[in-house]
């Protein structure tokens, strides 16, 4: 029973929160924002820079109990995990955009060296554990270029 | 960042000279959730999504680990950090340990 609920309330859910960051996604692509993020080594110009920092995002997000379930089985067969992609996919794509939000808000022209971690965190009390979160972090280095 | 420090993840700090390095400077954090919070990421483990209790858990260790590794950097002397890297692994129990390290430079 509990797992009928968790197939339903679940896709429910987790339905919703993917549609909503699609569609956060389209609206910042159709305002004609930048894309300020990438995994250059080094400053993508060679203008004076004013400032840089360190940024970072994250976030944590788990499978519902019956996708843990169907993970379970497939595992058994081997291919690819589906039902795992769907909320991997959401919180890597998140984060990214959150940084993509961070860069464009707080006035950043690039955000360079981006690295996407991912690490599984899971509770281990005991058997029968139903708790897995998988972190995703993104992290660069932001800069401001001199206004000339 | 706080202190004053410059941090990137990048070799250099953009647009500064290093002039002098004092090696690698660490900082790290073992952190549980306090258990109700626990109990209800488990509980949203049923719908998946989100585990906003985790996120927050891991942001606040991450940011601790990175003040003991600014304060060890400035027990050296220097001003900046840089290639910071992280790392996250779980402990058993529902706990985290978030690692930050990096080179800690003088840069003008």
């Amino acid at each position: 029973m509990p797992t009928l609920v968790s197939w339903f309330f679940g896709n429910l859910h987790q339905g919703r929160i993917i549609d909503q960051l699609a569609h956060e996604e389209k609206a910042l692509n159709d305002s004609g924002a930048g894309h300020p993020l990438n995994n250059l080594s080094k400053p993508s110009q060679t203008r004076d820079i004013e400032s840089s920092t360190l940024v970072m995002s994250s976030i944590s997000v788990g499978p519902s109990w019956w996708q843990m379930m169907i993970g379970g089985w497939k595992n058994f067969f081997g291919g690819e995990i589906k039902s795992f992609d769907k909320m991997l996919l959401y919180g890597r794509h998140k984060v990214l955009h959150d940084m993509r939000v961070q860069a464009l808000d707080q006035g950043f022209d690039e955000i360079i060296n981006l690295r996407v971690d991912t690490s599984m965190i899971t509770k281990t009390s005991g058997s029968n554990d139903k708790t897995a979160a998988y972190e995703f972090i993104a992290y660069g280095t932001a800069i401001r270029y001199v206004r000339s | 960042m706080s202190q004053g420090m410059h941090l990137s993840n990048t070799e250099t700090i953009p647009g500064k000279l290093i002039t002098a390095s004092y090696g690698l400077v660490q900082g790290s954090t073992v952190r549980a959730k306090n258990a109700f919070k626990d109990f209800g990421a488990g509980l949203k483990n049923i719908v998946g999504g989100e585990l906003k209790a985790y996120t927050e858990l891991l942001q606040e260790s991450r940011n601790e680990a990175l003040q003991r590794m600014m304060m060890d950097a400035q027990a050296r002397g220097a001003n900046a950090i840089v290639n910071v890297r992280f790392a996250t692994s779980s402990v058993s129990g529902g706990a985290a340990e978030l690692f930050a390290y990096g080179t800690a430079v003088t840069v003008q």
